[in-house]
């Protein structure tokens, strides 16, 4: 079963206030667009594992250079379990290491993207962004 | 001998990650954050033109500073050969110029081969790199006071095929001519004026350098430079 989604709900994954900070400002304009953000990859795995009651975000936004359980490793442990393994996972990262990027695309991420250091660049990144994952059809939650 | 070599490799390919990631992050706040006061605060009273146009040096020293980053990242990776196959210098050459057709049109530039070009070994995609690099800087050192000629022109010596890219633009000074290949060293002229920051030429030093051959720039016999350069010949 799938349903046509109103709100986009989207978990972002990022330690760092300040960037949090620029995420949301980058998004602000943007309609049905809902943040949670949580700042490790434990906290995220309780999201897309399901625990604690928490419940799927559509769509995760994941900042790969994470203190404790990295990026990585969160994709890794999300790819190997049969539900939240249908999550997109965006890698949205500083990182344009040639390295990050092949881990990345071979933890099946949905999007690898680098951050925009220009604001208004990434607002555009954004629109295009949501622009395209609300007009897909999601598992149901 | 070796082990210490190993840890400098290391800690170089550590250096880069660093670059291009963690100083990137700072960088990115500096910005971020500059441009929202800007877009938040940029109308208060009390901030005056003067005041929003210091905020916006600010930001874009930090995106020239961006640039800079990009810059020896890719330098970084042009460290060895991906791949090395037979590459018809004729053809890389002529891409090269077909992809530079609006620009040389534009500004009513002349790119010709002189004589036969020997093939080489090396990798086409650097190799491609390499004469389109050399190929933008003499487009952006062009003499004002006539139409750009580059002229391509190589042959055969022992096991190397030697390059020469003749232009008739504005030269490179004597003295200037060994660091002109040094990373993020701008010696034109108008390098006050003209874009980029100094990181073609060291490029191409990178490229010649993992074909295991040499660069030089000389002056020209067209009045402007001659950058010559070795790559490995092709057997048989």
């Amino acid at each position: 079963m799938t349903q046509k989604r109103r709100v986009l709900e989207v978990l972002l994954v990022e330690d760092d206030d300040r960037d949090a900070v620029l995420t949301r400002r980058a998004f602000r304009k943007q309609q049905d667009v809902n943040i949670a953000r949580v700042e490790t990859g434990e906290e995220a795995l309780d999201y897309l594992l399901k625990v604690n009651g928490h419940i799927r975000p559509h769509l995760v936004l994941l900042d790969l250079n994470l203190p404790g359980i990295d990026g990585h490793a969160v994709l890794r442990r999300a790819k190997a379990d049969p539900e939240a393994r249908r999550i997109p996972i965006v890698a949205l990262t500083s990182s344009k290491a040639e390295d990050d990027v092949l881990k990345g695309w071979d933890l099946q991420v949905a999007g690898y993207l680098h951050k925009p250091i220009d604001l208004d660049a990434f607002r555009d990144l954004a629109d295009k962004l949501v622009g395209w994952w609300a007009s897909n059809e999601f598992p149901e939650r | 001998m070796e082990v210490a070599l190993a840890r400098k490799t290391a800690d170089l390919e550590r250096t880069t990650y660093i670059l291009s990631h963690d100083l990137r992050k700072p960088l990115r706040h500096i910005v971020g954050f500059a441009e929202a006061f800007l877009e938040d605060y940029g109308t208060l009273e009390g901030l005056d033109d003067q005041g929003r146009q210091y905020i916006e040096e600010m930001v874009g020293g930090a995106k020239r500073m961006e640039r800079l980053l990009d810059g020896i990242l890719q330098f970084a990776r042009l460290g060895e050969l991906d791949e090395s196959t037979i590459v018809n210098l004729y053809s890389g050459w002529k891409d090269v110029i077909d992809d530079n057709r609006s620009d040389l049109d534009e500004i009513g530039g002349h790119a010709h081969v002189r004589g036969h070009l020997p093939k080489v070994l090396g990798s086409p995609r650097l190799l491609y790199q390499l004469l389109g690099n050399l190929v933008g800087n003499a487009v952006k050192f062009r003499s004002k006071e006539r139409p750009l000629k580059i002229s391509l022109h190589a042959h055969t010596r022992g096991n190397k095929v030697v390059v020469c890219l003749e232009d008739n633009g504005v030269g490179i000074p004597a003295y200037l001519r060994k660091e002109a290949f040094d990373l993020f060293r701008r010696v034109g002229p108008q390098a006050q004026s003209t874009e980029g920051m100094g990181l073609g030429l060291a490029v191409c030093r990178r490229i010649v350098e993992a074909h295991g051959g040499k660069i030089h720039a000389d002056a020209s016999p067209l009045g402007g430079t001659v950058i010559k350069f070795s790559l490995p010949a092709v057997y048989g």
